[in-house]
């Protein structure tokens, strides 16, 4: 059964030998039932695709073709027409999220409560209304219940906190598909579900991730039970039907109003920027400040009735790049920041946060990386759990400052 | 007590067997003390492919699990070795459920391999080889038991010289190769690179001894406590 779950997904063996660390030649042999399939390789394949362990070591029977046990989100993948490179990231978000499980299990951290807002967030929304309108009231909802509608400046350094603090798994990681600028699925086991936000870390900004991660957590709430899963593809290449139906819609425009309320620019206005007449250095000083990109502040400040549609065209064309560097660390990228710029300074020791072993080139999530060191400091993990938590080699958990290990022992 | 059906061997130190050429040492355990090598298969998955080492061992591994040198423990052989342990047959699916769900609960707290070595070295009371420390120590912060007694790869060596299956000067070699190789791990005294290796030797604690006299040798009541094997 195992063998023909894997064979469904018609990616090479050499894709899931790398998912679970193993050499590509037993990897066929397992496939080939030469061999049996250890239980931890189907305990991670298991977490990995979301087929009930019972299942792939054929403990249990299934009634039905291969496609009855799969989760429906590699069903959608494949109707979206996502390739390896996707699936891959979809499978080790997965892992990723059992793995951020098992670390919680070692720690003192707070149960999830996403269920809890999610629902509130859903009671304040009449789903008869327009979707732009159950976006803007759910955005409100949300802001409000997270106390993030307090204070006149942008949300962008603070929302993934309290993201997480709710319970989900917000992961920036690049992805080799630049069309597919992020998805939303649910992961962990049967009884600790949640939701994952994927924003593609591959050629975007920072200021464009705020929005993408909104606009998931908008589809986490509203979408998720219902379709198991949401891709969301570069509005230039997505051709499928469902494309700007109401839950595109109702996510847009939560992202834009959780991002940029409507105060906010006014609070902006108020202290002095004449929207009308902004130069180059005005709007980089207020994307700077409201951490959105270009585009969606002049799209809000259009839509809220700041700008006129000619003014929007006009102020699109204005190349803040240069002048953005030199505002905001987060347009400058990691390298070139100093440890005043972070709210975790060491995340500048760490470098890029990238996985080498088994798969190469997740970006973990910093509060994940910092619980693995923590409880490897209280040494309730051994280094080669912490490099397996981190999926580094032990001799790459040096660039998170952990030494090598040493005998001193004079036994 | 009789000899252990086997020995347990953790990836790290079946590689520095490989590494420093010294399968004769696991030939000798089993041919003259009736000790076979073993690994879990998620060893023989950590030593196919390795992190440090990709498939360097790979084949190195096959020739010695098809020479008998080494075996894997997976289901199949630990149910031989319940039922020559005479088992009754009924309890036996109920012990392999319990490897599974030991070696999940150590996997919390160290590697895989570790974790499933320590996991059925535990429930078959099997010594095992492991130059994992921190594993160690790891499980025991955790309160969990842990194999009786854990072996590091130079107890093999020091094991070899001292019973004149291997010379000081292959020992020296094998010590010279693990010095040369990046990041390989050695024990304290062994690391002293002015000492010579019999200086090391003498000051080395070794866990593994052979045991000639009359009567039944102590059995280990801690991981680094001493075993001792009786020569057939």
């Amino acid at each position: 059964m195992f063998a023909n779950i894997l064979k469904s997904f018609g990616l090479e063996a050499q894709f899931w030998a790398a998912l679970v660390g193993s050499s590509e030649r037993q990897m066929e042999e397992w496939l080939a039932g030469q061999r049996e399939l250890p239980s931890s390789v189907a305990e991670k394949l298991s977490k990995a695709i979301g087929v009930p362990l019972s299942i792939l070591t054929g403990r249990e029977r299934i009634r039905g073709g291969v496609e009855s046990v799969l989760p429906p989100l590699w069903l959608k993948a494949k109707q979206r027409g996502l390739g390896e490179p996707e699936h891959k990231t979809i499978a080790l978000t997965r892992l990723l999220a059992a793995r951020y499980d098992e670390v919680l299990s070692l720690t003192d951290k707070a149960p999830a409560t996403y269920r809890i807002h999610f629902e509130a967030i859903k009671q304040a929304v009449d789903p008869q209304s327009p979707a732009r309108l159950q976006g803007e009231r759910a955005a409100n909802a949300f802001l409000a219940m997270t106390l993030l509608d307090k204070g006149a400046t942008g949300i962008g350094e603070v929302m993934r906190g309290h993201l997480r603090a709710l319970g989900l798994l917000v992961l920036e990681t690049p992805i080799n598909n630049k069309n597919l600028e992020g998805f939303c699925v649910p992961v962990g086991g049967k009884d600790c579900v949640r939701p994952c936000l994927v924003s593609n870390s591959y050629r975007t900004t920072w200021f464009r991730r705020n929005y993408v991660l909104l606009h998931e957590l908008a589809h986490a709430i509203f979408d998720l039970e219902a379709s198991n899963a949401v891709f969301d593809l570069d509005a230039h290449v997505d051709t499928s039907p469902d494309f700007r139906d109401i839950a595109e819609d109702r996510a847009d425009s939560f992202a834009m109003h959780t991002l940029l309320p409507r105060r906010l620019l006014i609070a902006f206005q108020n202290r002095g920027y004449d929207f009308r007449n902004l130069t180059p250095r005005d709007l980089a000083e207020l994307i700077a400040k409201t951490h959105a990109e270009q585009g969606l502040f002049l799209r809000a400040a259009a839509e809220y009735g700041l700008i006129s549609e000619d003014e929007r065209t006009h102020l699109s064309r204005f190349d803040i790049a240069t002048i953005l560097r030199e505002l905001s660390y987060h347009a400058r990228g990691l390298a070139a920041l100093s440890a005043n710029d972070v709210v975790y300074p060491e995340v500048l020791r760490w470098g890029s946060r990238l996985t080498t072993f088994p798969v190469a080139g997740m970006r973990l999530p910093v509060p994940y990386v910092k619980m693995v060191l923590e409880v490897l400091s209280q040494k309730r993990i051994s280094r080669g759990k912490a490099a397996e938590l981190l999926m580094v080699t032990r001799e790459d958990l040096t660039s998170y400052g952990v030494v090598a290990q040493v005998d001193q022992s004079a036994e | 007590m009789a000899n252990p059906e086997y020995l347990l061997c953790d990836a790290d130190a079946l590689i520095q067997v490989f590494l420093t050429r010294q399968v004769q040492l696991l030939v000798a355990l089993r041919t003259k003390y009736g000790v076979k090598a073993a690994i879990v298969p998620e060893v023989e998955s950590e030593v196919r492919f390795n992190q440090r080492y990709k498939n360097q061992y790979e084949n190195s591994l096959l020739k010695q699990l098809s020479s008998g040198n080494v075996t894997v423990l997976d289901t199949d052989r630990s149910r031989h070795l319940l039922r020559d342990r005479e088992l009754p047959e009924g309890e036996i699916p109920g012990f392999v459920e319990r490897v599974r769900g030991r070696g999940l609960e150590y996997n919390k707290y160290v590697h895989e391999g570790e974790a499933y070595s320590h996991a059925v070295a535990t429930l078959l009371q099997l010594p095992l080889l492991s130059n994992d420390r921190e594993a160690l120590e790891a499980l025991e912060h955790a309160g969990l038991p842990v194999s009786l007694p854990v072996l590091r790869f130079f107890d093999l060596i020091a094991f070899g010289v001292s019973e004149s299956i291997i010379t000081a000067e292959d020992g020296q070699r094998a010590r010279s190769l693990l010095m040369g190789a990046k990041h390989e791990f050695l024990s304290y005294p062994f690391k002293e690179k002015k000492a010579s290796f019999s200086e090391c030797l003498s000051k080395f604690s070794a866990r593994l001894h052979a045991w000639r006299k009359s009567g039944t040798p102590p059995h280990p009541r801690g991981p680094r406590d001493v075993i001792y094997f009786v020569p057939l």
